[in-house]
């Protein structure tokens, strides 16, 4: 324990006091916000929607266009199933599953710090705390279902399996936050090349636990769009729709050339 | 809080490098890991912002990196506050706790600012206005927020127009795009007024569908000012344009909408 910590009487054995406080501290924040007073428009509004749509039945990119990947609406309907049995409409309750995640962040995220620097709780704590007050978060977590929140919780739990060497969780983690919202594929990148790198006695033994993880993660996304037969929709929205947006970049250009085509 | 993890990332990084042994020495340390993350996540946010919602995942590495330093900081305010203060029983408790508050204080101080004006409540009392206690279809373009609070499925699935959304419609022809709204128009057409409206889909709707068609206007502040624009980074919404259409707009329009289909298959 660092000499602040001592001074500041922040001691590891308190471990369990400071995620209670950080997960009491960031639901009260969340609550202050107005998890049942923000308005829902634009952003918002879509993203609930393309949780009703599947809690409907209907399928997700035929249905409208969702350019992201299908585990936010695919979590979010299950909350409005969960939601209906104890009589929460349907465009709260994906809020509130949304806002539980979103307190769970920076618990998870002490557990990381810790883990990375243990003589330091009090610089986890911080770090944590840090992350709670970070208001716009708070405001998009509480304001619809947002996708990016389960990003954040998903790649918190990667680095903090990566941290503790179970690989296949670290996969499953990684994809699964692909899964919520592609770009987060950089998660998967990261962890793979740690688990390529690492110093374990076996150095197969990494990567194949974290390619496990990773099929784990990606297949109730495969059954899914087999189920409903929406492959190409699929490919429309999350993969041509991305790249046929109005950046200008280099690689956008080129990326919109390779994917437009595939898509009409 | 970026601009201070900026440089502690930079201070931090620029210390370990200064005192390890070797590469190998820092690729295997655990704040590699985070290191390794950072970079990732940074990446991702510098090719692809598209306003503060796109840094959301790179917000627990930036809260870690403005921590990193935060304890020693810390204890150098706790020590100077102790011997400002005078010899008391009471003041060294103060000192201790003290610094810690005022940055937990600062942390969480911008939390009222987020709590709308414009609810939830007021919204859904608006929609009761618009539909008539719900006995009213309605066709809400670009405007989802109508049936998310019906839990009503759209009859179109053009549920939000923007430059992306453009595209997509330009690529499949517009004319499709016009003749399915027109096929399922409904007798009260919303529509949110932007204050910068760039989107091409919903020019179209304006001048080859409701064009003469009388609508009143909304005026309904949809959130606290200034914050939406920041939280979406897309035209802010002031107000709905909501057009209401007689039997004959609906079926002139859907009429015009299957000439135009004819014409473009032809």
């Amino acid at each position: 324990m660092s000499a602040t910590d001592r001074c500041l009487r922040f001691s590891s054995g308190s471990g369990s006091l400071h995620v209670a406080i950080l997960f009491v501290a960031t639901l009260a924040t969340g609550y202050i916000c107005g998890v049942g007073r923000q308005p829902i428009y634009s952003d918002s509004g879509w993203f609930l929607y393309a949780a009703q749509a599947v809690h409907r039945g209907e399928p997700l990119y035929s249905s409208m266009y969702y350019g992201y990947t299908p585990y936010g609406p695919l979590v979010g309907a299950l909350s409005i199933a969960a939601g209906n049995l104890v009589g929460l409409p349907s465009y709260l309750a994906p809020r509130y599953i949304n806002l539980l995640a979103h307190a769970v962040c920076p618990c998870v995220l002490y557990l990381v710090v810790l883990r990375a620097m243990p003589r330091s709780p009090l610089r986890a704590f911080l770090a944590g705390a840090t992350f709670a007050g970070f208001g716009i978060q708070t405001v998009l977590s509480v304001n619809r279902f947002n996708p990016k929140t389960w990003v954040v919780l998903c790649s918190l739990l990667c680095v903090l399996f990566v941290l503790r060497g179970g690989w296949t969780l670290a996969g499953l983690s990684a994809s699964a936050a692909a899964m919520f919202w592609q770009p987060a594929v950089v998660c998967v990148v990261a962890a793979g090349f740690l688990a390529l790198t690492t110093d374990a006695r076996s150095r197969w033994r990494p990567a194949v636990g974290f390619a496990v993880g990773i099929l784990i993660g990606v297949a109730p996304c495969v059954a899914y769009l087999f189920v409903k037969g929406e492959w190409e929709p699929f490919w429309f929205s999350a993969v041509a729709g991305q790249v046929a947006s109005d950046e200008d970049a280099g690689a956008f250009r080129f990326l919109r050339w390779l994917t437009m085509p595939v898509a009409f | 809080m970026f601009v201070v993890a900026f440089f502690s990332f930079i201070a931090y990084h620029a210390t370990a490098i200064r005192e390890a042994r070797s590469i190998r020495g820092i690729v295997s340390s655990p704040t590699f890991v985070l290191t390794l993350f950072t970079a990732a996540y940074s990446v991702v946010v510098i090719l692809n912002f598209d306003g503060a919602a796109h840094a959301g995942p790179l917000l627990p590495f930036i809260a870690f990196w403005a921590a990193t330093y935060a304890p020693a900081t810390l204890a150098k305010a706790t020590t100077a506050l102790n011997r400002a203060l005078p010899r008391r029983r009471v003041w060294p408790t103060v000192a201790k706790c003290a610094p810690l508050a005022i940055v937990l204080l600062l942390l969480f101080a911008d939390t009222p600012v987020f709590s709308p004006r414009f609810t939830l409540r007021d919204q859904r009392a608006l929609l009761r206005r618009v539909t008539e206690d719900g006995a009213l279809a309605f066709l809400a373009l670009n405007a989802p927020e109508f049936y998310v609070l019906t839990d009503a499925p759209s009859p179109v699935p053009y549920i939000r127009f923007y430059p992306r959304m453009d595209r997509l419609a330009e690529a499949r022809g517009l004319d499709a795009f016009v003749a399915t709204v027109a096929d399922e128009l409904q007798p009260v057409v919303i529509l949110p007024q932007p204050r910068r409206i760039k989107s091409a889909l919903r020019r179209l709707l304006a001048e080859r569908i409701l064009d003469g068609v009388p609508s009143t206007v909304s005026q309904q502040p949809i959130t606290h000012p200034g914050v939406r624009e920041l939280l979406s980074g897309v035209p802010a919404v002031r107000s709905y344009v909501i057009y209401r259409l007689s039997p004959d707009d609906i079926s002139a329009k859907r009429d015009a909408a299957h000439c135009v289909r004819a014409e473009s298959s032809r």
